[in-house]
């Protein structure tokens, strides 16, 4: 298949391993963090660690969109749901399982809510033109790279005049989470691996900060195995010649500057909010979107009162840790025993692209790496 | 712009045959394409002003939205998430 064999090739992945290892410096030890869940994901699929050598850790970051949903974010919908008949909640489908204090969405649907999964904001809005006697409230979240999606649904929503349609917003940033963890005094970071599809939005340009003034490489990544191999071996290349920039090794898809038309379609209908709790990460100012003054009429916390109520996570959870790369995922003290993707106590168990499910799918079985001779 | 694509009856019936459900888009296998940072490519098949109609390597189709991406035509490979091109791809 174009575009994913030729990046699965396992003598290529074993070259790139032997470039990476001649490049490592003798006792050094490298902390190299994937902000992306879906490259956490990747890693744990292919089994890309097993390429690198024990000096070189991959921490895994918090850029699963569900993972860092507070608790409370889900419950302010449920209850949108639950108090009002004429309401239909719609959302991805991983949030589906997401665990609020009152449950999940798939719990509240049992218990009679009219929520309903879909594929794109898109279903959302055509299910609010199908049903013109219902509200129907589309529960956005994501980084960059679903902003977009939301933000043209409501341009199209208000250019049809559609009026039962509104939009709960939790789209958040990257570029904020990077500098908390970057300020985060429990976490030595030495590089990043950047994500990919945000950056076909925003481009490689917002990065720049970190090299320049934390002195941190960054490398723009692809999401097959070839790819976050070739990145971590731009990111030692980067430490043995003494250089700290920002580079793309997804330049296949992802322009310098991003996606103008995205952008402005995104300045017109969101507006950044002056702080947003993240899970695990805390209040972090200006991380997150909603919506403009100029579409405040689908703005659903306008639309509808909101409890609003700071959920903590259960005390047995232990995501914060997870999302900011301080504890392994097995290292949580319910992993894979009361907490599964079956059973999830915490986000990261809930989504495929969160830490702890990837792990659990994937090597759970083998805590210490599997060593490839390369 | 106002008014529905005519390309795609949002408003009509059925959709035509679509890449995936929501319980498939978040397989093990695959990861979420519908709320993570993933996407796919998708050929074009046929396009009008805001929509085209596209196909993968495997035959499924779907309509998405080509607003961010500018003017598309039969042939173009299209970087989708979430039924939203996000970007033209030269291959």
């Amino acid at each position: 298949m174009r575009f994913v064999d030729e990046y699965r090739d396992p003598e290529l992945a074993r070259a790139l391993a032997a470039q990476i290892a001649s490049l490592a410096e003798p006792g050094r030890h490298y902390k190299i963090m994937e902000v992306c869940g879906g490259h956490t994901h990747a890693i744990y699929r292919f089994g890309v660690h097993d390429f690198l050598p024990e000096t070189i850790e991959l921490v895994h970051g918090p850029g699963c969109p569900v993972c860092v949903i507070p608790m409370g974010r889900v419950d302010d919908a449920v209850a949108i749901a639950e108090q009002h008949d004429d309401v239909i909640l719609t959302c991805f489908g991983d949030m589906m399982r997401v665990p609020g204090s009152t449950g999940s969405f798939l719990d509240a649907n049992a218990r009679g809510a009219d929520i309903r999964m879909v594929y794109s904001p898109l279903d959302a809005l055509r299910i609010a033109r199908e049903n013109p006697e219902k509200q129907v409230i589309f529960y956005a979240i994501g980084f960059e790279t679903t902003a977009p999606s939301t933000a043209l649904t409501l341009v199209r929503a208000k250019g049809e005049g559609i009026t039962n349609f509104s939009v709960f917003c939790n789209h958040v940033t990257i570029i904020p989470a990077i500098k908390a963890i970057l300020d985060s005094p429990d976490l030595r970071l030495d590089a990043f691996i950047g994500p990919g599809h945000v950056s076909t939005v925003i481009g490689c340009r917002p990065y720049e900060f970190v090299p320049a003034q934390h002195g941190k490489p960054v490398v723009c990544a692809g999401f097959e195995p070839l790819d976050v191999l070739e990145s971590i071996a731009w990111i030692m290349r980067q430490f043995a010649e003494g250089r700290t920039e920002v580079e793309n090794q997804y330049a296949r898809i992802v322009p310098w500057d991003g996606n103008p038309q995205a952008l402005r379609v995104m300045a017109d209908v969101f507006e950044l909010r002056p702080h947003f709790e993240w899970r695990g990460l805390g209040f972090i100012s200006h991380s997150a979107l909603k919506l403009s003054s100029r579409y405040a009429e689908y703005d659903t916390e306008l639309r509808y009162p909101v409890p609003g109520v700071r959920v903590a996570d259960p005390k047995s959870c232990q995501c914060g840790e997870v999302l900011k790369g301080v504890l392994k995922p097995w290292e949580c003290k319910v992993f894979g025993t009361a907490c599964t993707p079956e059973t999830p106590i915490g986000t990261c168990m809930v989504s495929s692209e969160g830490a702890c499910a990837a792990y659990y799918n994937y090597g759970r079985y083998a805590k210490k790496r599997m060593h490839v001779e390369v | 712009m106002s008014g529905a694509s005519p390309l795609l009856p949002l408003a009509g019936p059925a959709p035509p045959p679509s890449l995936g459900t929501p319980v498939d888009a978040c397989s093990i296998d695959d990861g979420c394409i519908t709320c993570g940072d993933v996407a796919v490519a998708l050929r074009v098949v046929e396009a009008d002003a805001y929509d085209a109609r596209c196909r993968d390597e495997t035959g499924r189709e779907e309509v998405v939205a080509t607003d961010l991406v500018g003017p598309v035509a039969a042939g173009d490979l299209l970087l989708v998430h979430a039924k939203v091109a996000l970007e033209k791809l030269t291959a």
